[in-house]
């Protein structure tokens, strides 16, 4: 636990505490809020049709939120110091070498795919995802006051995508990824010679599939297998539609749109689901799994 | 401010004007060894010189029971104090091919006048620490050097022609020695009021220390015992 | 409650007075407070430069009053009153009436000088005019008289300052004789104070000096990790400000004087910084930082202890001995002796000879279960070999065993059995002779081990023979004692010209120091091919060929990692093995548990530490080591670790480094071979060995002559060629001998440029022999060769009877053939310059000659006489060799 501790307040560190504290706070904030507004006809925020001009009324208060954010950072300024670590040598990495905390949910990414699609495919999707949301959200409730009932997809999905993807992943891998990228619980010494067990297998071997043959080409069962399982994975988005067609909702959000949430959505999912077939399997004493489809470009 | 107070301390013991002497004697306890006989056939001019066999003066046991030859001076107690060298100077013979005396004490910045009157080649080498140490030789009877010594030490000065030739220098910061002669007794004439400590040195028989207290009253006994083995 | 409340105030009835007030007040406080901390708490070198201020003044005040109270306090008195009275005698009637006259005269001077000026100024003018007039021809004599007016003005005025000069001359006189006095008596004052007022004015300095950071910046001193050139910044002296001074050599730490100002005299931190030798955070301002220790991302915190000393090696890798730096030159020289370089790769340790035998003619010398003992565990058949322990098993002691027994049955080796064998010898004779000629210089036989303990390491530089009547053929020893190079070309072991019959002595004496504990028997296969094919692999392993020459291993290289850069290597690349964990903050690095446990520190320190005192510590049921124990001492691990701290490829640029020119070079090569040879067991060389010399302490007179640092410029090339070749007797009376050590030509010539540098001369081409010698200084030579009885101790030719020999000093017949004639000259000015504690007394001290009759009691003409003379009784012997030598 002492470790824990160190790592915990160690300057570079305490951001990621604060932001840990911060993110249950206003989740529990909206929560309140939401379940409060869903209960009655009107959500609080439009009985209040009292308005004020921005200035003065907005901008002193921020004044006065701003002040009190710079005493906060001059004092912290007195007890933290900027962290710094040893002079850069090319020879001599340190070890973990970290991203910045914000992109240490990419980093943990490539745990689990290879660079192409962790490095480039994924933040892509991020970003073209994060692009479309305007024009692929047709639902028009929720502005200006808190609800949850009235968005349940939307709120759920950002929750998973946002709290449970992202900032869990920057918290792992802030306080739990040591030297060599190696998982050590919060108790644990993170212990610079430690030893992980290497027996990550792909899926198709659960199969007796081997995924390369003796020549080390690939098997193209095996690829034909992983090929099946990832796209059998994306098939769920027609099927659903398929199913829903005759919804309101669907009609409404037609084809296009449809495709490209159910895309995005499933992406992430997947996303969740590499993890749980690399990680679940270690409970029950299997080999974890390596990759689903493994192609000469790339693997998933 | 430990300083401060030091020399505050300093300055009382300086500005009492009192002063006692200490005096005492050096008793030597047990049979006394038999002195080597010095054989000075390698030089007939030292074999000449002397009609009676000559012994060495490592052990001098006076025939009062006390040891002579022992230096006795104050080795604390003085503090800061400087004092300045006396205008008289020392003499540090070499006759008969024997150093005379055997044991000299001098202050430092004293003048010893160090003389040949044999005609014969000495050589004085000062086997010195702290003073820059000397080799010099006096080919010539009446050849006379005068050296200062800088830094309190006692050393062995000694004669590279004549093997057997051996005496000791002790300078001393202060007036407040004495080498004990043939009664073995001393004194150390006029010390300010303070406490200080003594101590006795014998070239063979080493080093002895001893406590004393000056006060008005004056007078201070403090005796030292050798013994011979 | 009160949020509600407020909630029902209209917004803009609101008042934000208190928020603001409360908000930016704590704004100015956490300001403040930055402030305070950024100026005062962050630089606690304030206080220390304070403190420090404080202590030196106090240090100089006491220095000072105590230089006040020794004054002379009666001739001080006396001075004071009659200052005070000369002082007084200023306010006399004929003083203050002469100082107004004058002031009085000195007004009219003032005027008359003015007038005097103008004068000259109107005249000038006037002459212009009149030259001028005399190009027109108008009014030529009214200007000329107008001239003429203004020229004896300028007379008169001139008269009257000479006049008012000549009465303050006057007045002077009177004045000067009260001042003067008051002058005199104060400056005497000023000589008798000039002690204490020097303390004064150091103290009026220590408390003016400005509290400020005092930082060195070294531009271009190294490189970064991408290789550019780096400047270092370097502030330790802002907090250690007594570094340089002498009052402050026990002052508590920050303000301690540097332990070794001799050391500063070369490595001047004013402008060499401090941390090119003590490591740390030159640009910190805090203890931690600074030291380096509390950040544990600094790569290079402080060297504390004897690890300092690694600094050295930053510049002076080149450098095997280095006079202030003994721990150093210690740590090189185990380096050297132990072999680290046979199977390490280390800078600057790139040729070394390989420090052990050949094992290629083995069965001549020792037998089979000797050596299979020997292999399994040297240090049990003699616990100071240099030899570390491999741990071998049985079995694979035994398969090595029989690797080197058939690769010697196949060598062409033959003893020589012409010249006799041992039989026949004496053991006591034997015995005499072994103690007396000087083998114990390098080998401990028996109880006397006085030579190493004086070299105080753990090991031996040449085997010990207590046990060797167990161990070696006889007929081995008696060829091997007539000439070592015999059965190893390369030996170090010299030749001590043993005739036949001490050899057979010698040899019987040693045949009676046998091993006498049981030994269980072995029983070895030696023949088996298939063990003598293991035991090929295993001497490959473990890398054999790095330290001995065997046959078919010629070209192995080198078994164990490069440690060019270990200093940097980190502890997470380190493996502790099976070792418990020692926490960061103990004591020690290393400590043996009552459980037969070993804890070790998870540093690169502990780990260090570790592996020297045990090299199989490491080692787990999975990872096998190579490296075999050596045994060194606790101090031995701590100066080879210092050593492998100093291993880094960061070192300063070259401007920093130290240059090594030719001559240095030409001093190394001849100290790795006077290391190689080890001259240095007998000769003092450059403040080191003589350790044979502990056995002569009642008589050093009787040992090995040291070797000065003038030896170069003392002996003739030819000579010392001679005498390496072939040793001649100088000192007949010593029964230690020179060996013969069978120099190659080249090794020679090292070594006569190793003493020649030393002495900074060069190597000239001379002819001694035809050295002429002028005749007029020949006569007074003799005389003062006689007035100075040089024969007292020194002799020509024949030894004279009656002295002891210890009183003997060399035989000047020798000079000639051995001196250079000029050193012979500065040797008589002043031996003790040249080799400080010789017997051979000063005759010209003050530079002043005994004798005055001779050439008017000029020194350096009889010098000159007694040096003409010396040289002579050489070339007559020369010429007339004496008999008896």
């Amino acid at each position: 636990m002492q470790h824990f501790i160190e790592i915990l307040t160690k300057p570079d560190n305490i951001p990621i505490t604060l932001l840990l504290v911060s993110c249950i706070f206003f989740t529990w904030l909206y929560w309140v809020k939401a379940k409060k507004n869903d209960s009655q006809e009107m959500p609080d925020e439009a009985k209040m049709d009292d308005k004020v001009q921005v200035w003065p009324y907005l901008v002193r208060v921020e004044f006065i939120a701003t002040i009190a954010v710079m005493a906060l950072l001059v004092v912290w300024s007195v007890f933290l110091d900027a962290p710094l670590e040893e002079p850069a040598n090319r020879a001599l990495t340190p070890n973990p070498s970290k991203a910045p905390w914000y992109f240490l949910g990419l980093q943990e990414m490539l745990v689990y795919f290879d660079p192409w699609i962790a490095g480039v495919v994924l933040p892509t999707l991020i970003i073209v995802g994060l692009m479309a949301i305007p024009y692929v959200d047709i639902n028009p409730k929720g502005n200006g006051y808190y609800t949850y009932k009235e968005r349940k997809f939307a709120v759920l999905t950002f929750c998973f995508g946002f709290l449970i993807l992202w900032v869990s992943l920057i918290v792992l891998g802030t306080f739990m990824r040591g030297p060599g990228w190696n998982f050590f619980f919060p108790w644990e010494k993170w212990d610079p010679h430690y030893v992980a067990v290497l027996t990550n297998v792909d899926l198709s071997e659960y199969f007796g599939i081997p995924t390369r043959l003796p020549d080390n080409t690939i098997n193209p069962v095996a690829f034909v297998f992983g090929a099946a399982c990832v796209f059998g994975f994306y098939a769920i988005g027609p099927i659903y539609w398929y199913l829903k067609r005759n919804d309101e909702i669907m009609q409404k959000l037609g084809l296009l749109r449809y495709a490209i949430v159910s895309f995005l959505f499933l992406t992430m999912m997947g996303l969740v689901i590499k993890i749980i077939l690399r990680l679940a399997p270690l409970m029950f004493g299997i080999n974890p799994v390596k990759y689903v489809w493994v192609t000469p470009w790339f693997n998933i | 401010m430990r300083f401060m107070m030091l020399f505050a301390s300093v300055l009382c013991f300086t500005f009492v004007l009192v002063a006692g002497d200490v005096t005492g004697k050096i008793v030597f306890e047990g049979a006394a060894p038999t002195p080597a006989r010095l054989r000075m056939d390698a030089d007939p001019v030292c074999k000449r010189a002397h009609k009676e066999p000559v012994v060495g003066e490592e052990v001098v046991v006076n025939k009062n029971g006390t040891l002579k030859n022992v230096i006795v001076y104050v080795k604390d107690g003085l503090g800061g104090k400087k004092f300045d060298p006396p205008k008289e100077k020392k003499l540090f013979d070499q006759i008969g091919c024997v150093y005379t005396p055997h044991v000299l004490g001098v202050m430092t910045g004293q003048e010893v006048d160090i003389v040949n009157s044999d005609p014969t080649l000495h050589n004085v080498h000062t086997l010195s620490k702290e003073n820059p140490s000397f080799n010099r030789a006096q080919p010539m009877k009446g050849m006379r050097m005068t050296e200062k010594f800088m830094k309190p030490e006692i050393f062995k000065v000694k004669c590279e022609v004549h093997t057997w030739m051996g005496a000791y220098i002790g300078v001393f910061s202060h007036p407040y020695y004495a080498v004990t002669g043939n009664d073995g007794s001393y004194t150390l004439k006029g010390l300010p009021a303070g406490e200080y400590t003594v101590e006795a040195w014998h070239e063979k028989y080493g080093t002895q220390q001893s406590k004393v207290k000056v006060d008005a009253s004056g007078k201070v006994t403090a005796d030292f015992k050798y013994k011979g083995n | 409650m009160l949020f509600e409340d407020r909630a029902k105030i209209p917004v803009e009835k609101r008042s934000y007075a208190k928020y603001y007030l409360i908000f930016s007040g704590l704004l100015f406080l956490g300001t403040a407070w930055a402030v305070w901390d950024e100026v005062r708490i962050r630089r606690p070198w304030k206080e220390y430069q304070t403190e420090y201020r404080e202590l030196l003044s106090a240090r100089l005040d006491s220095l000072r009053q105590v230089a006040l109270e020794n004054r002379d306090q009666e001739r001080l008195k006396a001075l004071e009153d009659e200052l005070a009275k000369a002082k007084s005698a200023l306010q006399s009637e004929e003083y203050t009436k002469a100082v107004e006259q004058k002031n009085d005269l000195l007004a009219d001077l003032d005027i008359a000088t003015r007038e005097w000026r103008f004068a000259r100024s109107r005249s000038d003018a006037a002459y212009y005019q009149y030259k001028k007039s005399l190009q027109t021809g108008i009014n030529v004599e009214e200007l000329k008289a107008e001239v003429a007016k203004h020229d004896a003005d300028i007379e008169s005025y001139f008269h009257r300052m000479e006049e008012i000069n000549k009465q303050i001359a006057l007045l002077d006189s009177v004045i000067y004789k009260y001042r003067d006095a008051v002058v005199r008596l104060e400056a005497e004052l000023a000589q008798i104070n000039s002690a204490a007022n020097a303390y004064g004015l150091k103290l009026e300095r220590a408390q003016a000096a400005p509290i400020a950071i005092r930082q060195v910046i070294l531009n271009d001193f190294e490189l970064t990790p991408f290789s550019e050139i780096k400047a270092r910044i370097d502030r330790c002296q802002t907090c250690h400000v007594g570094w340089s001074e002498p009052l402050m050599a026990d002052a508590p730490q920050p303000f301690k004087q540097h332990p070794l100002p001799e050391l500063l005299a070369k490595h001047n931190p004013e402008n060499f910084g401090c941390t090119p030798c003590h490591r740390g955070q030159g640009p910190a301002l805090t203890t931690g930082f600074a030291h380096g220790e509390a950040d544990k991302y600094w790569e290079t915190p402080i060297l504390r202890g004897v690890d300092v000393w690694a600094s050295c090696n930053s510049c002076h890798s080149n450098e095997s001995v280095l006079k202030h730096a003994p721990p150093f030159t210690k740590a090189k020289q185990l380096l050297l002796e132990s072999g680290c370089f046979a199977c390490h790769e280390i800078k600057g340790y790139t040729d070394v000879p390989k420090i052990g035998p050949p094992l290629n003619s083995l069965p001549a010398k020792v037998r089979p279960d000797w050596l299979f003992r020997w292999v399994k565990n040297p240090k049990d058949y003699n616990p100071h070999t240099r030899m570390p322990r491999f741990q071998f098993t049985d079995e694979e002691a035994e398969a090595i065993t029989a690797y080197l027994m058939k690769i010697g049955r196949e060598s062409n080796f033959q003893l020589v059995r012409a010249r006799g064998t041992f039989a026949g010898g004496s053991s006591n004779r034997g015995k005499v002779i072994f103690e007396t000629i000087g083998c114990t210089a390098c080998h401990v036989a028996g109880e006397n081990t006085a030579v190493r303990t004086k070299r105080g390491t753990t090991y031996d530089i040449a085997p010990e023979l207590t046990r060797v009547g167990s161990k070696a053929n006889p007929d081995w020893l008696f060829d091997w004692l007539k000439n070592p190079r015999h059965y190893n070309p390369d030996t170090r072991m010299p030749s001590l010209r043993l005739t036949d019959d001490e050899a057979r002595h010698v040899v019987a004496y040693l045949m009676t120091l046998r091993d006498n504990r049981k030994l269980d028997p072995v029983n070895l296969a030696l023949d088996d091919p298939a063990k003598i094919a293991r035991g090929d692999r295993l001497i490959r392993e473990y890398g054999c060929a790095g330290c001995h020459a065997i046959k078919g291993m010629e070209n192995e290289g080198k078994v164990s990692v490069n440690l060019s850069d270990f200093g940097r290597k980190k502890y997470e690349q380190m493996d502790f093995g099976d070792t418990r964990e020692l926490p960061l903050n103990a004591e020690v690095d290393y400590q043996e548990n009552p459980d037969g446990t070993v804890s070790v520190k998870r540093t690169w320190a502990g780990w260090v530490y570790g592996k020297l005192k045990n090299s199989r510590l490491y080692q787990t049921d999975r990872i096998s080591q190579k490296m075999p124990v050596f045994g060194f001492s606790d101090e031995e691990i701590r100066l080879l670790r210092m050593f492998l701290t100093s291993m880094t490829r960061d070192v300063p640029l070259p401007t920093y480094q130290r240059a090594f020119d030719r001559r240095q070079q030409e001093i190394e090569a001849g100290r790795r071979l006077t290391m190689h040879y080890n001259c240095v067991q007998c000769h003092t060389l450059e403040d080191r060995g003589g350790y044979l010399l502990a056995s002569f302490e009642a008589e050093p007179a009787l040992g090995p002559p040291p070797l000065p640092e003038s030896q170069g410029a003392k002996v003739q090339e030819q000579w010392l060629h001679g005498f390496l070749k072939n040793p001649t007797i100088i000192r007949p009376w010593l029964e230690v001998r020179m060996p013969t050590f069978q120099l190659t030509d080249a090794e020679i010539s090292q070594i006569q440029k190793y003493f020649l540098g030393l002495s900074k001369q060069e190597l000239v081409i001379r002819d001694y022999a035809s050295t002429t010698l002028d005749p007029q200084y020949l006569a007074p030579g003799r005389k003062l060769f006689d007035a100075y009885q040089c024969l007292s101790c020194h002799f020509t030719g024949r030894i004279p009877e009656g002295k002891s020999f210890a009183d003997l000093a060399p035989n000047l017949a020798l000079a000639s053939s051995r001196l250079k004639p000029e050193w012979i000259v500065d040797w008589l000015r002043d031996p003790s310059k040249l080799q400080p504690g010789t017997r051979m007394p000063t005759y010209f001290y003050g530079g002043e000659a005994p004798d005055r009759t001779v050439f008017g009691g000029n020194a350096e003409e009889q010098i000159k006489a007694l040096a003409t003379y010396v040289w002579s009784i050489g070339s007559r012997a020369r010429q007339a060799p004496a008999s008896g030598q």
